[in-house]
């Protein structure tokens, strides 16, 4: 753990660096934040689905899913870049030294732009909950830091599973920011409004109802089912198959360096 | 004229030789394409009170968005370039004796037109052959769609003035994050390319009209689907064609500012 953090510490330096593109850089990402919060109301506004949707729950939802797409990037960059340590052979340089891994390939780079990002959505969400009227006690505060580590851990083993692929091919492939990018703007939107196929793959296979819809219900108090508060635990245990994927892709692995 | 000609030529054949890139470009936007028009047709199952555009007709959009993305979207700017500014080697490049402005232009436009030839096709095809919901429209009429070739290719010429003017600004700068990275997300909300002009919020609606965004590719898509008159479409032609020649001079004046006063990197 010390040593991530002193990988932090280099990389903030790094980037501190030039300070004012580092300072535009978390302007742009704001403004990124801020259109896709305008296009999520405008949408729901355009298509009069206010009445069937509260306003400030819908943004809650958002950033969420926002905040932990933005943690997992802010940590796991180092993972979505694994194609240029396997292509240009720094790979080898990580694998010999007698320390973890994943840590290592994380702290690569460190991903300080996306700060923004996270103050921002955690700023929302703030805000939105004080908008809607539901009582907050321990377990419900509780339950929502779950979720929030939750979908941290499931885009962070997206991560790492995209960067197990490179293992195989090691030139990085594009489709692997599909089911990352895609998974966040699908879930920028109620998961209700979907069909059926949707709402199953989205249960089962990838489990993103886990932490977003589900356990976010008893949040709003409208279910007493404790049974719901089990399950951002469950989506926890996603990063298990991830782990096992680069496992085996590491064990294929052939150095492309000389 | 003839060397800039042939210059052309050369980057445009040099392009279409990056297939499996190609390859893997078409999946990425064929997946993209499926998750648009999944989320618009699960909106549009919720409500049909909504007049600006109909569903059809977005899902039209949207595969030709995703059929042409690279001609449209200002996201792929050329990095080539970039990476001259920032290691230095420009300076070979103003050694030529060719206008920098002219050759860098040249450039990015082969590159995005021999990208979109590989892969627009097949995504087209594949929109027009889905079923029902999903499936992209026929254009609207035979006006529509030469209209729409027009417009597209008068589209692409005012993205690549627009690019120009973000790479001289790196130019000077030296940076392609920051200030440029501004710019692509606001130009790409306001040309259509994260929700379609129709959806956006009437305020933002009325902005674009006075701003050359949605030209590039929100008119094209819009005139193929029939959402857009044929008589309107003539006049936003005038005014694209008034918008690239506005575009292309205050590149040009801005260039001849910073080549007096560029500092270049390395030695």
């Amino acid at each position: 753990m010390k040593l991530f953090f002193n990988y932090m510490s280099v990389q903030l330096k790094i980037r501190m660096q030039y300070k004012v593109s580092f300072i535009l850089s978390l302007i742009s990402q704001l403004l990124h934040l801020i259109i896709e919060l305008v296009v999520l109301d405008t949408l729901f506004d355009k298509f009069e689905l206010f009445t069937e949707y509260n306003k400030y729950e819908l943004y809650i939802n958002f950033s969420i899913i926002y905040l932990c797409y933005s943690l997992a990037q802010f940590l796991g960059r180092g993972f979505d870049k694994m194609s240029n340590l396997i292509s240009n052979g720094s790979f080898d340089l990580l694998l010999v030294r007698p320390r973890n891994i994943l840590l290592q390939i994380a702290g690569t780079d460190i991903n300080f732009d996306k700060i923004s990002r996270l103050v921002a959505s955690i700023i929302m969400i703030v805000y939105s909950i004080n908008m809607i009227d539901c009582k907050f006690n321990f377990i419900r505060i509780f339950t929502l830091f779950s979720i929030i580590i939750g979908g941290f851990i499931l885009f962070l083993s997206l991560f790492i599973i995209g960067a197990s692929m490179c293992f195989k091919t090691i030139q990085g492939i594009e489709l692997v920011n599909i089911f990352t990018d895609g998974i966040r703007d699908l879930s920028r939107y109620p998961i209700t409004i979907y069909n059926k196929i949707v709402k199953i793959i989205f249960t089962f296979i990838i489990p993103l109802t886990l932490i977003n819809y589900y356990p976010l219900e008893y949040v709003y108090g409208r279910t007493n089912n404790m049974l719901y508060l089990i399950l951002p635990y469950i989506a926890w245990l996603f990063i298990i198959p991830a782990l096992l994927i680069f496992k085996t892709g590491l064990k294929a692995y052939k150095s492309s360096g000389s | 004229m003839i060397c800039y000609l042939k210059y052309f030529k050369t980057e445009l054949i040099n392009g279409l030789q990056y297939r499996t890139a190609a390859f893997a470009g078409i999946i990425t936007q064929i997946v993209w394409g499926f998750i648009n028009t999944m989320i618009y047709v699960s909106f549009y199952s919720h409500t049909n009170n909504v007049d600006s555009i109909s569903l059809s007709q977005l899902v039209t959009y949207v595969w030709l968005n995703q059929a042409f993305l690279i001609l449209i979207y200002m996201k792929s700017f050329d990095s080539e370039i970039m990476d001259k500014i920032k290691n230095g080697t420009v300076a070979y490049e103003l050694c030529r004796p060719y206008n920098l402005y002219t050759w860098w232009y040249i450039k990015s436009i082969a590159k995005k037109y021999s990208a979109v030839i590989l892969r627009f096709l097949p995504i087209i095809i594949l929109g027009l052959v889905l079923p029902k919901p999903f499936n992209m429209g026929l254009p609207n009429s035979i006006y529509s769609f030469i209209l729409f070739i027009l417009t597209l290719l008068l589209g692409s010429i005012l993205l690549v003035s627009i690019i120009m003017i973000i790479h001289i600004i790196g130019f000077f700068t030296n940076e392609d994050k920051g200030i440029s990275s501004i710019i692509i997300i606001i130009s790409n909300f306001l040309s259509g390319s994260t929700l379609p002009v129709p959806l956006l919020p009437n305020i933002v609606q009325k902005i674009t009209e006075y701003l050359p965004f949605r030209l590039i590719s929100d008119l094209p898509f819009r005139i193929y689907s029939g959402n857009i008159s044929i008589n309107y479409a003539l006049q936003s032609i005038v005014l694209q064609i008034i918008w690239i020649i506005i575009l292309i001079t205050f590149g040009i004046l801005i260039m001849r500012k910073v080549l007096n006063k560029v500092c270049i990197q390395g030695g």
